[in-house]
């Protein structure tokens, strides 16, 4: 802030307050006395976000006196280069249609099995069900205990609309050894 | 390997009349049998849950941490915990200073809360150098524990938040 300020002895008054910096200060301290007392508190989100939006475009010329902020510890957001995967028979659990798996918590995906007809599978459709943990195939005669299915999963982001149709797998709507 | 006494206090966030102690020693004595804890403010006085007789509170050994429900304000306090063996025989203790201000952190935390929902509010006459007033006056209260373990003068920065905050209206 300082180095803000003071290039308006120059270029006329600036938009940053003296103030400024403590402002920041306090309200860091006071998310972090919250944080240490009720870690769960739902508005600790909303008010770190205040917290961002008073450092504004600080954070920036922070980050170039600090070499780029390389002393922060970069997050990887959730799910991202997570996806697509490979699942084998060999990932499933002993009932032989449910795959558990961390990177399926709290997303969607569809479905790709090698072994079955060149779709993707979306949910809710008679192939798969969210489950906790994971998906739960429900193809007739699905079983990854006698069967060696190679499936890619992917994320799938769309927020709202109908999941697009898809030709039965089969005819005769069941899954047999023949795959066809 | 004999007992390395430790604890820890704070208060319940979901209720700051309540101290909270925790026996973190290591080691271990067979001898002990029990603990009392005295808990003393900056003027001297014992503090002690409603109802009790005497100046201390007796904490069963079998328990690694107790729930007191003792405070009405943000209070520098001196606390001491004797380990006991089964004659009352005092085998060890430990006496530390803690500066227990849950009630103005969370307080400030709710005005510092409603200028993310309100952003204007720090143009509020005032308002702007009351906030860092309590702010710095609480980090000083702490500060006099730490650094000096200073009761009165973590108790006189801690009379000020709480002034300021039973006539808020006046600050914020």
């Amino acid at each position: 802030m300082q180095n803000d300020y003071a290039k308006g002895a120059l270029f006329g008054a600036r938009l940053t307050k003296e103030s400024s910096s403590v402002l920041i200060a306090y309200t860091t301290a006071a998310l972090e006395w919250e944080y240490d007392a009720i870690p769960t508190d739902g508005t600790l989100r909303g008010t770190a976000d205040y917290l961002l939006w008073l450092c504004g475009r600080f954070r920036l010329e922070a980050a170039s006196y600090t070499g780029g902020g390389s002393s922060v510890i970069p997050i990887t957001p959730g799910g991202q280069n997570q996806f697509p995967f490979w699942a084998f028979s060999s990932d499933f659990e002993s009932d032989g249609v449910t795959l558990l798996d961390t990177r399926l918590d709290g997303v969607n995906v569809a479905i790709f099995i090698n072994e079955f007809s060149q779709q993707w599978l979306g949910a809710g459709l008679g192939y798969f069900v969210y489950v906790d943990g994971g998906i739960q195939i429900t193809i007739p005669n699905f079983d990854a205990n006698t069967q060696d299915y190679t499936i890619m999963v992917q994320q799938v982001f769309s927020s709202g609309g109908s999941t697009p149709s898809t030709y039965p797998y089969i005819f005769s709507n069941v899954f047999d050894d023949t795959f066809n | 390997m004999p007992l390395n006494p430790a604890f820890t206090a704070s208060q319940d966030p979901s209720n700051a009349a309540y101290v909270v102690l925790t026996d973190i020693s290591t080691g271990s004595d067979g001898a002990i049998s029990s603990r009392k804890v005295y808990i003393q403010n900056s003027a001297g006085d014992y503090l002690v849950p409603s109802g009790t007789t005497t100046n201390y509170v007796v904490w069963p050994y079998a328990d690694d941490s107790i729930s007191l429900n003792i405070l009405e304000e943000d209070t520098a306090v001196s606390i001491k915990v004797d380990w006991l063996n089964s004659g009352s025989t005092i085998l060890y203790t430990l006496t530390q200073q803690f500066c227990l201000d849950m009630y103005s952190k969370l307080f400030f935390y709710t005005l510092v809360q409603a200028q993310g929902v309100t952003p204007s509010i720090p143009q509020d006459t005032n308002y702007f150098s009351n906030m860092a007033l309590f702010w710095a006056t609480v980090e000083g209260a702490e500060q006099a524990i730490v650094l000096a373990q200073d009761l009165s003068g973590s108790q006189n920065c801690l009379n000020r938040c709480t002034y300021m905050r039973q006539n808020q209206s006046k600050y914020f």
